[in-house]
């Protein structure tokens, strides 16, 4: 195993801070940190991701405080723990010392699995001068997945990293408006997962110059690289993988009156090396985008906005070519907003051109459009109305229309009127009225079979009294037709209506006490809606479903502490088939619940916290599985501050 | 006053001027193929019909409409972890976008497709949103790929999350994927291949 140890990198950080131990500086650097925190190990896309954020954030100059922070917690399924620790204590006037750790497991009994996640750090802060500090970074992260752990079958996953960085920054703040920033970090890098093993020395740089030289003018440069160089072997594999990523960007903001005008422009190319099925995989990556957006107010009242974003990104693979692609993005965007005679608009319009480049027949534009509307006005205090109209059209247009029949055009439309009414103070109203359709359009004929259109009608009325201080009403009515309608095929037409109604009443009967009871009725039909040979479009119904669910809630408050809940539901679905004009029963559910919670947040004098619940479900349903019926749900949270 | 008015109408102009140019391209014609089998989906195990449907004949956007629009899929951690280096690049933020896009990548090295679900938990659908645990098995005959005239099952356990809209059409949400016994990969792990 070779670990090339990088020269330039340390011999620049020992110059660098040598120099700026001598040079006189005008602003303090922030908090010190270090950038180029090592990449996280947590498994990426899984679900429930835990937060691997050191859970304290002390400054050098506070006496030693570690915090101590467990959670547990359990259901039917699964248990979790997960403790953290962590202190910084000021080893002298420049230097502290640091160290935090977290280990987090999550038991899946059902599907005899668990998961294991650790992350362990430490490290010393220095302050050389007020504009330079240093800093040396132990980092260690592991995570383990293991199936049917000590049987035949066991099958276990993991990864584990480790690393450790001596780091310098520097900054400062000139007169003349110049701000600049500089952090270096280089170190030694160790991984392992799958079977791969890897070893070597990483270097980041990062550096900015900001300018600010008027009011109303800023802009500033960004540079930030990556280099690391790994001994890695995989089987029979024995490689060194260089990897490497560099960015630049630009960014400046103009200001003038009451307008305003900002400008980005980035690129970047990475290319990383690593082991991948015993043979070396390289991946290479460029991205560039400019975007310029203005907002500016021509006349009292109207504001406008304008935008323009370009962006390109290519991705290529050294061992499988096939997967490169190169996506450009052209789109430009535009919002208006203005008060006319107490009536608030706005409006925003987008429009985009993307070009998709595959090695195969993906390859093809895509053209989006968009426009929004919105119309709002208050008529006095009592009454309130808002319009929203909406339209949106993608359009996929691919080059090899041969092989590739998926050309479509997909056209989405809606409007919503919406109005508030309150005739006193103790009685609310409201009315919703929504049209929706969505269209999907197929180009290609041996693909047009599916065309077709949803159209959705919905009106939603409510009301809400209140009779007291303690007691107050409510009820929801939902109206909805949902209309599926084909192009070429309208035997295959379908209509669902719906029925909702929803009461709910609330009594608070102390501070301490609340009840609430609630009923909701749902009724769905369904059926075909064909136009017969007379032109005329009839419904069919072939199936109804009614589901009523009540609901009672009771809360007290114990000793201003414990919060102890009470509910039980019960609920009924029924569901029929039409069968000469009459309705035979299909199926009948029933589902009862009875649940008991009680939960307690307490925070102590020197700030230690405990929160903690418990439930408890019993459940009866018709189909329910045994281990649902009777069902745990315990969590426990200490943060100890000592 | 006046100027007002006018900015007013002007700005109306605009928009009927862009709506105007939202406008959908027609189809080249009836269909001269058969339609994929797509109801609406009134219930969990319609979805589930629809996206089986869409697989088989490889529909782009049915197999969309069995998704919401935030929509995130969950790997299995194990197979997050296999995937080493390229773990960001397979499975980071999981959109219906990128799942529309791994699809219709993976239709287009398909020759064959077809998927069954076998329900390992019921949901309950008095409730807005609701879960449906499916056993998978996913047999994907290739035509181009490193499988090419193969058939490959994929297997694995799927906790489906799905949401009832306001007009009561059911659709995913959330798609939690975990391996099963067995050498067979995940649908998961397959999607991941397609994303970039």
């Amino acid at each position: 195993m070779r670990v090339r140890f990088p020269h330039w990198t340390v011999l620049a950080a020992v110059l660098l801070t040598a120099v700026a131990a001598v040079a006189p500086a005008q602003e303090e650097n922030g908090d010190g940190e270090p950038e180029g925190a090592p990449a996280d190990t947590t498994a990426v896309g899984q679900e429930e991701a835990p937060d691997h954020t050191v859970p304290f954030r002390i400054q050098v100059a506070t006496p030693l405080r570690p915090t101590y922070k467990l959670t547990y917690g359990r259901d039917q399924d699964a248990s979790s723990w997960e403790h953290s620790f962590g202190f910084r204590q000021r080893v002298s006037e420049r230097i502290s010392f640091q160290a935090s750790s977290l280990i987090s497991v999550r038991s899946t009994e059902v599907l005899s699995r668990e998961n294991r996640q650790e992350r362990w750090s430490a490290g010393l802060d220095a302050s050389i001068t007020s504009a330079v500090g240093m800093a040396v970074r132990l980092n260690r992260t592991t995570q383990s997945d293991v199936r049917n752990q000590g049987s035949s079958s066991e099958v276990r996953s993991f990864r584990e990293k480790e690393t450790a960085d001596v780091s310098t920054s520097y900054s400062k703040t000139l007169l003349s408006g110049i701000a600049t920033t500089l952090n270096m970090t280089a170190g030694l890098e160790k991984n392992r997962y799958a079977d791969v093993q890897s070893r070597g020395a990483a270097q980041s740089i990062a550096a900015s110059v900001g300018y600010n030289p008027t009011p109303g003018v800023k802009g500033s440069v960004t540079y930030s690289g990556r280099h690391s160089l790994l001994d890695s072997e995989q089987g029979a594999l024995s490689s060194t993988d260089e990897s490497e990523s560099h960015s630049l960007g630009a960014n400046v903001d103009y200001t003038w009156k009451t307008s305003t005008l900002n400008v980005n422009l980035a690129r970047s190319r990475s290319a990383n090396e690593y082991p991948k099925e015993q043979q070396k995989e390289r991946r290479e990556q460029e991205n560039d985008s400019a975007s310029v957006k203005g907002t500016f107010k021509p006349l009292p009242g109207l504001d406008l906005t304008l935008g323009y974003d370009y962006s390109r990104s290519g991705m290529s693979y050294a061992l499988e070519p096939s997967r490169r692609s190169v996506l450009s993005s052209r789109a430009v965007n535009a919002g208006v907003t203005y008060t006319f005679a107490g009536v608030r608009l706005s409006s925003q319009l987008a429009s985009d051109v993307k070009r998709n480049e595959y090695t195969n027949e993906q390859t093809g534009n895509s053209y989006g459009q968009s426009l929004v509307f919105n119309a709002n006005r208050d008529f006095g205090t009592r009454v309130k109305v808002g319009f929203t109209g909406r339209m949106t059209l993608y359009s996929h247009h691919f080059d090899d229309t041969v092989r590739n029949d998926q050309d479509r055009d997909l056209y989405d439309r809606e409007a919503t009127l919406q109005i508030d009414y309150n005739p006193r103070n103790d009685l609310l109203t409201s009315l919703a009225l929504r049209v929706r359709e969505d269209q999907l359009i197929y180009i290609r004929t041996s693909r047009t079979g599916d065309n077709r259109r949803a159209q959705t009608f919905s009106l939603r009325p409510s009301v809400t009294k209140v009779f007291s201080k303690t007691f107050s009403a409510s009820q929801r009515y939902e109206l909805t037709a949902d209309y599926t309608l084909y192009t070429f095929n309208d035997a295959k037409n379908f209509l669902v209506r719906n029925l909702g109604v929803t009461t709910e009443a609330r009594w608070s009967g102390t501070r301490k006490l609340d009840l609430t009871v609630s009923h909701r009725y749902v009724a769905q039909d369904e059926g075909s809606y064909v136009t017969g040979s007379d032109g005329i479009a009839r419904y069919g119904k072939n199936s109804e479903r009614d589901d009523h669910t009540m609901k009672a809630t009771l809360r007290y408050r114990l000793f201003d502490a414990i919060g102890i809940e009470a509910s039980q539901s019960y609920s009924v679905s029924q569901r029929w088939t039409i069968v000469d004009g009459g309705r035979r029963l299909s199926w009948e559910r029933h589902d009862t619940s009875l649940t008991g919670k009680a939960s307690v947040d307490y925070k102590l004098e020197d700030g230690t916290t405990l929160k903690a619940s418990v439930a408890r479900t019993d459940r009866d349903a018709t189909s329910l599985v045994e281990r649902l019926r009777r069902v745990w749900d315990v969590s426990l949270s200490i943060d100890k501050a000592f | 006053m006046a100027t007002r008015l006018a900015t007013v109408v002007a700005l109306a102009m605009c928009l009927l001027v862009c709506g105007c140019i939202l406008s959908p391209r027609d189809p080249d014609g009836p269909p001269d193929g058969g339609a994929t089998n797509w109801e609406t989906p009134i219930t969990t195990l319609i979805v589930l019909q629809n996206l089986a449907a869409a697989m088989d004949r490889e529909s782009s956007s049915n197999y969309r409409d069995c998704f919401t629009e935030d929509y995130r899929f969950h790997v299995d951690p194990q197979d997050s972890l296999d995937a080493g280096q390229e773990a960001e690049q397979m499975f980071a933020d999981w959109t219906r976008a990128d799942e529309e896009y791994a699809t219709s990548r993976i239709f287009v090295d398909a020759a064959e497709i077809s998927v069954a679900f076998t329900t390992v938990l019921q949901p309950d659908e008095t409730q807005p949103e609701t879960c449906r645990q499916v056993d998978y098995t996913l047999a994907v005959t290739w035509q181009s790929g490193p499988h090419v005239n193969e058939e490959i099952i994929y297997r694995g356990r799927a906790s489906l999350w799905m949401r009832r809209s306001d007009s009561g059409r059911w659709a995913i949400f959330r798609w939690v994927d975990r391996r099963m016994g067995g050498t067979n990969r995940t649908w998961g792990a397959l999607r991941g291949d397609y994303r970039g």
